[in-house]
């Protein structure tokens, strides 16, 4: 790499990184720097933190943090369990079963979150089609409520949100080397055993990303809560939009939409620090690999 | 000097692969393997990458599930039976050690998995770390460790669950030409120590020729010849086994008259003598490819006296390779360059373009009948 260690040659890749850089900078800054000044004024003018003890003073603003928390971690929880039987497959089961299970995890991303989600309104109503399948086969005699309630915004999270987990970690399993499990198995590891003891513990850089986006993207959906949660399940996207939309209570809003930030960049520093924990051993290559 | 091992290995057997073959779609890497391997025998399997040596190994470890055949441990038939109840121990090229746990861990791992008592395990490990003078490095994570080092865990790692069996495959081609070395004599040390019946793979002839009691040569799924090193360069039984094993020169000749335990042979004009063994099948005028090793070709710069052998020659290289000397000359008897080899001899005094006689005994030709064969090589 005689080429880039030139700081000549450095600055040049730098200069084309640039205005990318500027971009997405400005572009995260600028909002944040705007929400983050109106949440601390008050109607006139003056600094408060009268909007941050509003929020954390009322039950049900409170409430509404904790359906956030709770809905984000229910849908990363499950987007864990199914993406690893998916990322196996798709790192270990050769190109065939790749391509397959690329295209069936990447194909709703072509579609708009809108449309989806009007789509699992029609499969998850009262009379849908999942309902009066499970009442045909005799497993309930009256429908669930899978419309308008909990259940329904976390299907439809992780429906959104599972792609974002499978590609990192598929991408993590299959830098593990196959011969590690068949060095696990001749020592005497049943295939779970092998799952706890190597492919868990080597595929956690995948997994704390994988999981850190979909729990992030969770936390700040809008659209799904909206159309799959209705007047029922407030979180804090939603409550954001009816307070600045709605109730044009532009520095309340600005102080909601500042505990989510902070929250999501929460997550974000604890993902950091289990990344660096569980990945000090690879840092240290031996001479001879 | 070479010990003479088979005082050390009693009769039983260890290992027993019978009519053994492994198909993928049409090519068939393994084609009805045979192979018998006594208690506290360390044998290579040798040959050319896609030979199937490794799909061989791999069998025994359960790790590929051949298309017919039978492979028995102590008389015990293992196909079929899971990897971990065959009681073989698979060191990988790789060394194949887990990076996020330590090295006591690395180790400890089979005995964990067999649910052994704690003490026991300590103690287990303890000692197989000390078996590969290891234990000062316990607590360290194999990314921390030398190739040489990683190795010596890998074989902790399966020795500490005292398997019948060792399988190595290709243990020593991730390491460098003198560490190589070392860790060669290191392992076949350590075999003889704990007495442990070993099979492993190899390309490297020189390998193989070092640290094995026995070498079965393998070409396109079969196993051509299994002898020992010396057995396999004085006699090899094909023309594959002869060319992999050593260097040689190769000589078309038509044979003029068979005798009963010689033969006359014209090599392009010259008349020779060889040797015709019992399982030697030659017919005057068929076709006979000989052979005769660097070392025991005699190059003279001397003309030849009427009656003997001396076929002219001219030099074209002389190449000193430290103790030996190594003449490249060309003949009308071969397409190729004949190579000849002196011990100790410098290269002073011998020119390109020089003409010299070549000659050797009888009983230095290794003789194949049937040349086609001879086109693998």
């Amino acid at each position: 790499m005689m080429a880039l260690s030139r700081s000549s040659a450095r600055w040049g890749y730098g200069l084309l990184a640039g205005p990318s850089i500027a971009f997405m900078l400005l572009a995260f800054v600028t909002p944040v720097a705007t929400l983050a000044a109106s949440s601390f004024l008050s109607p006139d003018k003056h600094l408060t933190i009268a909007h941050y003890w509003r929020f954390f003073s009322e039950p049900q603003y409170l409430m509404t943090l904790w359906n956030s928390l709770r809905l984000a971690f229910y849908a990363t929880l499950i987007s864990i369990v199914l993406a690893y039987p998916l990322a196996y497959a798709m790192a270990r089961l050769g190109p065939g079963w790749r391509n397959v299970i690329l295209t069936v995890t990447i194909l709703p991303l072509t579609i708009s979150v809108v449309i989806r989600s009007f789509g699992w309104q029609i499969l998850l109503r009262n009379g849908g089609p999942i309902n009066q399948s499970l009442i045909a086969l005799g497993v309930i005699d009256e429908p669930l409520r899978l419309l308008f309630s909990e259940t329904g915004v976390v299907i439809g999270l992780v429906h959104v949100y599972l792609p974002f987990i499978v590609l990192p970690l598929a991408s993590a399993i299959e830098r593990i080397d196959g011969r590690l499990e068949e060095a696990a198995m001749i020592l005497g590891a049943s295939a779970f055993r092998r799952f706890t003891n190597v492919i868990l513990p080597l595929s956690v850089p995948g997994l704390a990303a994988g999981a850190t986006l979909v729990f992030t993207a969770s936390i700040s959906a809008y659209v799904t809560p909206a159309l799959l949660g209705g007047e029922q399940i407030q979180v804090m996207p939603t409550m954001v939009a009816q307070q600045i939309l709605t109730l044009l209570d532009w520095s309340f809003g600005s102080a909601v939409s500042m505990v989510l930030t902070v929250v999501s960049l929460g997550v974000l520093i604890i993902h950091w620090s289990v990344a660096a924990r569980f990945t000090n051993w690879s840092s240290q290559e031996g001479p001879h690999k | 000097m070479k010990l003479d091992s088979k005082a050390q290995h009693s009769g039983e057997v260890d290992l027993e692969v019978l009519d053994l073959s492994k198909a993928y779609g049409t090519s068939r890497a393994l084609d009805r393997v045979d192979l018998t391997v006594r208690k506290g025998e360390l044998i290579s399997l040798l040959g050319p990458s896609g030979c199937g040596k490794t799909t061989l190994l791999r069998s025994i470890a359960g790790l590929v599930d051949p298309s017919g055949g039978s492979i028995r441990i102590k008389g015990k038939e293992i196909l079929g039976i899971a990897p971990h109840q065959r009681n073989v121990g698979f060191v990988f090229q790789s060394y194949a050690l887990f990076p996020h746990m330590t090295v006591r861990d690395n180790v400890a791992f089979g005995l964990k998995m067999r649910s052994e008592r704690r003490s026991t395990i300590e103690l287990s490990v303890d000692r197989a770390l000390e078996t590969v003078k290891m234990q000062h490095f316990a607590h360290r994570y194999p990314g921390e460790l030398s190739g040489g080092q990683q190795q010596r865990i890998a074989l902790a790692r399966s020795i500490v669950l005292n398997p019948t069996l060792l399988l190595l495959d290709e243990p020593f081609a991730a390491l460098d030409r003198a560490l190589r070395d070392h860790m060669q004599m290191e392992v076949k040390a350590l075999q003889r120590r704990v007495g442990i019946t070993t099979l492993f793979v190899t390309h490297d002839q020189d390998e193989a020729l070092r640290i094995s009691d026995r070498i079965a040569v393998m070409n396109a799924g079969k196993i051509e010849q299994i002898d020992t090193p010396i057995a396999l360069y004085k006699r090899p039984r094909t023309p594959f086994v002869l060319s992999f094993i050593g260097q040689s020169n190769i000589f078309p000749g038509k044979v003029l008259e068979v005798e009963s335990t010689s033969a006359k042979v014209q090599l392009n004009g010259h008349v020779i003598h060889i040797l015709a063994g019992p399982d030697a099948t030659l017919s005057p005028n068929g076709a006979v490819m000989m052979s005769v090793r660097p070392e025991r070709i005699t190059a003279s710069n001397v003309a030849p006296q009427p009656g003997q052998m001396g076929i002219p020659a001219r030099v074209t290289d002389a190449v000193f390779l430290g103790g030996v000397l190594e003449l490249h000359l060309r003949s009308a008897i071969s397409d190729k360059p004949i190579i000849v080899s002196r011990q100790g001899a410098d290269p002073d005094g011998i020119n390109e373009g020089d003409e010299m006689w070549l000659s050797w005994q009888p009983s230095d030709v290794l003789v194949f009948s049937n040349p086609s064969s001879a086109d693998r090589t």
